[in-house]
């Protein structure tokens, strides 16, 4: 299956660092026609297009724009979130790498509509191979007057600089993501005020995914129609995937909403590895759900997922064949979540420490009834009472996994 | 002794923006800097003076996030992934050969302060699982001779 070049366009067109080539190419085109078109004019066109923020809260990205530029501060900020830290998840690491100009043109846009004179890029520290190239490009930004005080002679002011995380999951939440910023453990905060009116230093900042931010250069660049004109009318356009796990060709693809997992797995992960049998697939990240191979045949697009307790999440696809063991599968999720969870809402801290326990007696072979109970019963804690999205959304791999795979949950004889 | 700690913490506050937003990279390149993948008791105390924030944070920031240590490690930081996308592809087998060709348990250090052999979530390798970061580079699709490769490389120096 072809992939679809729409926001990965200019992969392998230039060598992602050079700003003459990318402004050959037409890049940053799309900030000068911001300034003849006019704000509200460049924010219908990415309203219309029906783009959703693609780093998992599927916001559409037209009203965040709108609610970024209602937001009243001294001093406003957009922050380019590739903090990327959903277990399975490494397109973003592309977009930065071999398309950076093209994010860099997406946070200029959103600066001007959202009236934020300063962008920072949040990157994790487990991209720190990537920051030298990514100060570099800003430095040729700002050489070529496409950042600073007269950005490209439109009159608007705009730069950026690159802040590099330290390795905590969390901060991909966008309070965690501001308390980092201001120097201190990444915890989210509660809410209100929304992190639109009151994040990084308590002024309004705009948190968005690397690939919105790619996406509204490509979608400005080519019209509000030539987006739909992919995917489904609630899922339209394209996404960035990930495939990874047991599949011949594990990578980034870019494709349209409304392909079926196998579709998917087949066309553009190249099938099973060595053919092997098909198990289960997380699909999102570590907060992802998980589908069993007879579920297959659903639907890749937001309603398509939510119909079965899924969503599209980071669109991160981890597949499994099976020769993997869904228990020991469990078990490294919640490790994950246990070493990540930030402590702060006791729901997640301890919610993660007792699950932590029936997973590993799951594991084992040695659960019990009593832990069946418990295990739903953390779920109903966690998904209920956790103060922010991490700990909401972590039960999904493990409730889709008690509802599609009883056979992970027969107890032994014994027990 | 001192005043090499004040200059070099002084000097990448300049780097960073004198305040307190700046703790987390100040934090990471003096860590980078001290060649041991860590950051001292005296360091932080000096960070916090310098930066104008109590003690206190500076070591709630260091010990809270996973990229950072108050505990010497090895030269060499070797971290294998055991996310979910490596574990489906073997991860314990590339585990078990870095245990075995460098005598270590995870979390352990070499009596020469080369290597530390250690975990990590998710690096954002998973196409070429299973992954390992050594340092800020990252290696994939590794075979046993591959792993041997590696390590013998630094050993070499």
């Amino acid at each position: 299956m072809e992939q679809v070049r729409y926001i990965t366009e200019w992969f392998g067109r230039y060598d992602g660092q050079n700003i003459d080539d990318y402004i050959k190419l037409g890049g940053f085109e799309t900030v000068r026609q911001l300034a003849d078109r006019g704000i509200e004019a460049t924010v219908a066109i990415i309203a219309e297009s029906g783009l959703q923020g693609r780093g998992g809260a599927a916001y559409p990205t037209g009203i965040k724009l709108t609610q970024a530029r209602e937001a009243i501060g001294e001093r406003k900020f957009v922050v380019c979130n590739a903090d990327e830290g959903e277990p399975g998840t490494f397109k973003d690491r592309e977009l930065l790498k071999q398309n950076i100009y093209q994010v860099i043109e997406g946070m200029i846009v959103a600066g001007i509509c959202s009236d934020a004179k300063e962008g920072i890029i949040y990157i994790r520290e487990e991209y720190t191979w990537q920051h030298e190239a990514i100060n570099d490009a800003i430095r040729q930004c700002r050489d070529r007057k496409v950042l600073g005080e007269n950005v490209l002679g439109t009159g608007y002011a705009f730069d950026i600089r690159l802040f590099s995380g330290a390795g905590a999951y969390v901060c991909g939440e966008g309070f965690a993501l501001c308390e980092s910023l201001e120097g201190k453990p990444g915890r989210p905060r509660t809410k209100p005020p929304f992190v639109k009116q009151a994040g990084y230093l308590r002024l309004p900042t705009l948190v968005i995914n690397t690939e919105t931010l790619s996406a509204i250069a490509s979608i400005l660049r080519k019209g509000a129609d030539s987006f739909k004109a992919y995917g489904t009318e609630i899922s339209t356009g394209t996404k960035v995937i990930s495939i990874s796990g047991k599949v011949n060709k594990p990578g980034v693809y870019e494709i349209p909403f409304g392909l079926t997992i196998s579709e998917i797995i087949d066309g553009f992960g190249g099938g099973m590895k060595d053919g092997s049998k098909g198990y289960f697939v997380q699909i999102g990240g570590a907060s992802g759900g998980l589908l069993p191979v007879g579920m297959w045949n659903t639907r890749y697009t937001y309603e398509g997922l939510e119909a079965v307790g899924l969503s599209v999440g980071s669109g991160a696809i981890v597949v499994a064949d099976e020769t993997n063991d869904l228990r020991d599968y469990l078990k490294v999720i919640g490790e994950f979540f246990l070493h990540e969870s930030c402590g702060k809402c006791t729901p997640c801290r301890e919610g993660n420490r007792q699950l932590h326990f029936v997973l590993n007696n799951l594991a084992a072979g040695t659960a019990d009834a009593a832990d069946l109970k418990r295990y739903d019963s953390i779920m109903n804690v966690m998904k209920g009472g956790s103060l922010c999205g991490s700990g909401k959304t972590e039960v999904v791999p493990f409730l889709t996994a008690r509802k599609y795979f009883p056979e992970a949950f027969r107890l032994e004889e014994a027990n | 002794m001192e005043g090499v700690v004040q200059n070099l913490v002084a000097e990448a506050c300049a780097k960073h923006g004198n305040d307190s937003s700046a703790l987390l990279p100040v934090l990471l390149e003096l860590q980078e800097r001290s060649g041991k993948h860590y950051v001292s008791r005296e360091i932080a105390e000096e960070v916090a003076r310098a930066l104008e924030v109590t003690p206190g944070q500076v070591f709630e920031v260091v010990t809270y996030f996973a990229a950072l240590s108050d505990k010497p490690r090895g030269k060499y930081l070797i971290q294998i992934c055991e996310s979910t996308a490596c574990s489906v592809v073997g991860y314990n087998a590339l585990l078990d050969w870095f245990k075995e060709e460098l005598g270590l348990e995870v979390g352990q250090t070499d009596a020469d302060g080369l290597f530390t052999l250690a975990t990590t979530h998710c690096i954002g390798a998973c196409d070429v699982a299973p992954a390992v970061r050594i340092n800020n580079e990252v290696f994939g699709n590794l075979t046993r001779e591959k792993v041997r490769e590696l390590i013998s490389e630094r050993r070499a120096g």
